[in-house]
């Protein structure tokens, strides 16, 4: 079930009705129907899937409880090990199995061997896997290292996994942050509800007006990168960042202000990472969730930035090159990865040989500079995210450095610069508010800002191209 | 959450204010304002009579000619065909055309789309400023459930047509912005080199299609002569030829002109073609 979506907006009213009118007086009813609602929201995609869903919950839930119950190293190893093995497993198989055995048959073939082509299998991806197995797999390594105690509820626990407004895309929860809220008694906050209601209007418009708007340029461009300007090239790569940034930050919005209706309160996801200015700053500003996953579980048990210069580069070209492979099973998302971790780790050197840089103040033309350039090396790497091979990708970027800026846009019925007055004032919206949550969680003028907003989604939104969350392929 | 509850109200009543807002002002500029699309021009003509009209779709917008038509025989018609157009969508701008001029002769392009007994989801788009309207929606409601929600849910037609019925067409509507199609009496000339040189296959199913019988009704009522033809295609392989069985008055061009430097691609000729297609439709049809 789409956010954006008529399916949605039935959906959601219905369990808000009903969760805090029938069933306000009992923590454990409430919690069992927002699981009936998670499941049905997710089955409604395919219930096929739902068994996955609870396998994985299964098998943590009975692991964590083992974990709570032993202090023997080697069993709560090999309790541990079973839980990674079986999410990383599933994760393994559906998303990697084909583009392993595509790469194996490749390099076989390579090396003058002989192999069957007929090993690759019909694999549907399962929307979200790649987010709750994370969220799941983080429960029992945080028990693992006595960070938290084992869940005793199993509803709560399996709603905490499955709970719908971040099941998706997320963001990637904690069970840390997120159990205890599933078993306190929860009152309804008229203040939350309406600040919920207003996160869900700006994600809305994120996703509606600004994504989808930009994806209908973006899919042209790249459908004719051969033959178009390098202008045009430009345009639609900054389109594409843009469309990724408003799609996924315009989700997170959405699941923040969904649960916040229910009285959850999720992790912050983006912090205005368009404004970074540089690029240590945007990664800790975009897709907060799961670089942290990333920092907890990955590159701090490397040994983080506690050993040598050499180690820790090490360390984050693994930690970027994972994040890039967990995208997708694509050479592009490794590359992407690897561009990314290469300025990370440039970054990291400079902050570590000029240390004094770093608290300097500076003037705001130069800060503006940064950001552009910050954006731009964004940029770069979001080709290698959009384009569906190497070639593409290589192509594209060649030709979008081949100075050819003539004027020429696509007439697709509209011109392509139309849509910059909306990327610009979003812009400029999320300059000024960049110390709050989000734009509209102010209170001043909220009603007329929220008409103002509605407005421009119903007579600016695309609603005939509407468009997935390109998050959900992942 | 009584004050929850009295915040939701006042935004559904925002939104369905803006949605009636949206719905009223958009139907009455497409009723009123400057034609953007081939459906507004027929309904905004302003023209009491025509020797001709030529419907279809785009292989016939490009391919028909009728300045070149009005300077060789003096006949003045207009080219009404637009993308994407298949039978059922001819039957309703034939309707439309009988209702709102008084034409002569009408000619439709027929072709590979000839056993298409939908609406196409493209071709749709100008005719649902007038959903509303009894003859229109009599035609769509039939077709699918989703004619009900762009009847019912104010706006929402226009929401889901953004891109083409949205609010840039609505303000060049208002502004008098006429569409390039004006100046050549709704033809448009296309280029490009054709590149694919694959032989276009399509064989029909015989069967009728009840859109065309429609159309031979209405015309046959108000004494209106209809032509049906198919503009040429390169290297076809097909049968068009059983349309003759349903359709009087047919002329198959589809072999007419086989040079491939005239074609954009395979079923597009170029403005050279078009015009080398249109000189062979005069001979045809205005000078025997």
């Amino acid at each position: 079930m789409l956010f954006n979506s008529l399916d949605f907006a039935v959906f959601l009213p219905i369990v808000f009705i009903i969760y805090w009118f029938v069933l306000n007086k009992n923590v454990k009813t409430q919690n069992l129907w927002l699981l009936f609602a998670s499941y049905f929201f997710y089955g409604w995609w395919d219930p096929r899937f739902l068994v996955l869903i609870f396998v994985s919950t299964l098998i943590d839930y009975v692991v964590g409880k083992e974990l709570g119950k032993t202090s023997n190293d080697s069993y709560r190893k090999l309790l541990v090990r079973t839980s990674i093995f079986a999410n990383i497993g599933l994760l393994a198989f559906f998303k990697y199995f084909n583009f392993f055995v595509e790469n194996f048959q490749t390099a076989f073939t390579f090396f003058g061997g002989e192999i069957s082509s007929s090993y690759s299998l019909n694999i549907i991806l399962p929307i979200g896997i790649s987010f709750y197995t994370f969220q799941s797999l983080s429960y029992t390594i945080d028990i693992y290292r006595k960070k938290i105690t084992p869940a005793n509820d199993f509803v709560a626990f399996a709603t905490f996994v499955s709970f719908f407004p971040q099941l998706i895309i997320g963001p990637i929860e904690r069970a840390a942050n997120m159990l205890p809220q599933f078993h306190k008694k929860r009152n309804f906050d008229v203040d939350e509800g309406i600040l919920g209601v207003k996160q869900i209007v700006w994600g809305l418009f994120k996703k509606i007006v600004i994504a989808d708007g930009c994806a209908q340029y973006v899919n042209a461009i790249f459908i004719d990168y051969e033959t178009v300007s390098s202008f045009t090239l430009l345009l639609g790569a900054i389109y594409f960042t843009i469309q990724v940034y408003a799609d996924f930050s315009g989700y997170s919005d959405i699941a923040i202000g969904t649960a916040r209706l229910f009285n959850f309160k999720l992790m912050t996801n983006f912090r205005y990472p368009l404004f970074a200015k540089n690029i240590t700053e945007f990664w800790r500003k975009w897709h907060i969730s799961l670089m942290m996953w990333f920092r907890d579980y990955i590159y701090f048990p490397l040994g983080g930035s506690r050993v040598s210069y050499m180690k820790s580069i090490r360390n984050i070209l693994i930690v970027f090159v994972l994040s890039g492979l967990w995208h997708g099973a694509n050479w592009t998302f490794v590359f992407m990865g690897v561009y990314y971790g290469f300025l990370y780790s440039i970054h990291y050197l400079f902050r570590a040989l000029y240390p004094q840089k770093r608290t300097a103040n500076t003037h705001p033309i130069i800060d503006i500079l940064k950001i552009a350039f910050t954006f731009s090396l964004v940029t770069i790497g979001m080709i290698l995210f959009r384009a569906p091979s190497m070639e593409v990708a290589l192509t594209y970027l060649s030709r979008m450095i081949s100075l050819d800026f003539s004027l020429e846009l696509l007439n697709m019925g509209r011109y392509a610069i139309e849509m910059l007055p909306f990327v610009i004032g979003l812009l400029i919206v999320e300059w000024f508010s960049r110390k709050k949550s989000f734009p509209l969680a102010s209170h001043r003028f909220s009603l007329l800002q929220m008409a103002i907003v509605i407005a421009l989604i119903i007579f600016f939104g695309s609603f005939s191209d509407m468009q997935e969350f390109i998050y959900f392929k992942f | 959450m009584k004050r929850f509850i009295i915040y939701v109200t006042i935004l559904i009543v925002i939104v369905v204010s803006l949605q009636y807002l949206g719905e009223y002002t958009y139907t009455y500029v497409y009723n009123h304002g400057s034609p953007r699309n081939k459906v507004m021009w027929v309904r905004d003509i302003g023209t009491d009579s025509l020797d001709y009209v030529v419907i279809g779709n785009s292989r016939s917008n490009y391919h028909i000619n009728p300045v070149l038509i009005e300077r060789e025989t003096g006949e003045k018609g207009l080219n009404l065909a637009y993308v994407n157009s298949y039978p059922f969508e001819l039957k309703l701008m034939t309707l439309e055309v009988l209702k709102n001029i008084k034409v002569r002769k009408i000619f439709i392009q027929v072709d590979y789309t000839y056993n298409m007994e939908i609406p196409d989801k493209m071709a749709q788009f100008p005719w649902i400023p007038y959903l509303k309207e009894k003859s229109i929606y009599s035609q769509y409601e039939n077709q699918d459930s989703q004619y009900k929600f762009f009847r019912w849910i104010p706006f929402y037609r226009y929401q889901y047509y953004e891109s083409e019925l949205g609010f840039r067409n609505v303000v060049l509507s208002m502004l008098g912005k006429k569409p390039n199609f004006y100046e050549n009496q709704g033809f448009k000339p296309i280029h490009g080199e054709l590149q694919k040189l694959d032989v276009f296959e399509h064989y029909l199913i015989e069967k009728e299609n009840i859109f065309f019988a429609d159309i031979l009704d209405a015309c046959s009522n108000l004494n209106t002569e209809v032509y049906f033809f198919t503009a040429p295609i390169f290297q076809f392989k097909g049968n068009l030829d059983i349309m003759e069985r349903w359709l009087p008055n047919y002329n198959n061009y589809t072999e007419l002109i086989q040079e491939r430097s005239l074609f954009s691609d395979p079923v597009h000729l170029k403005e050279e073609g078009a015009n080398l297609f249109t000189h062979q439709f005069i001979e045809d049809y205005f000078t025997k």
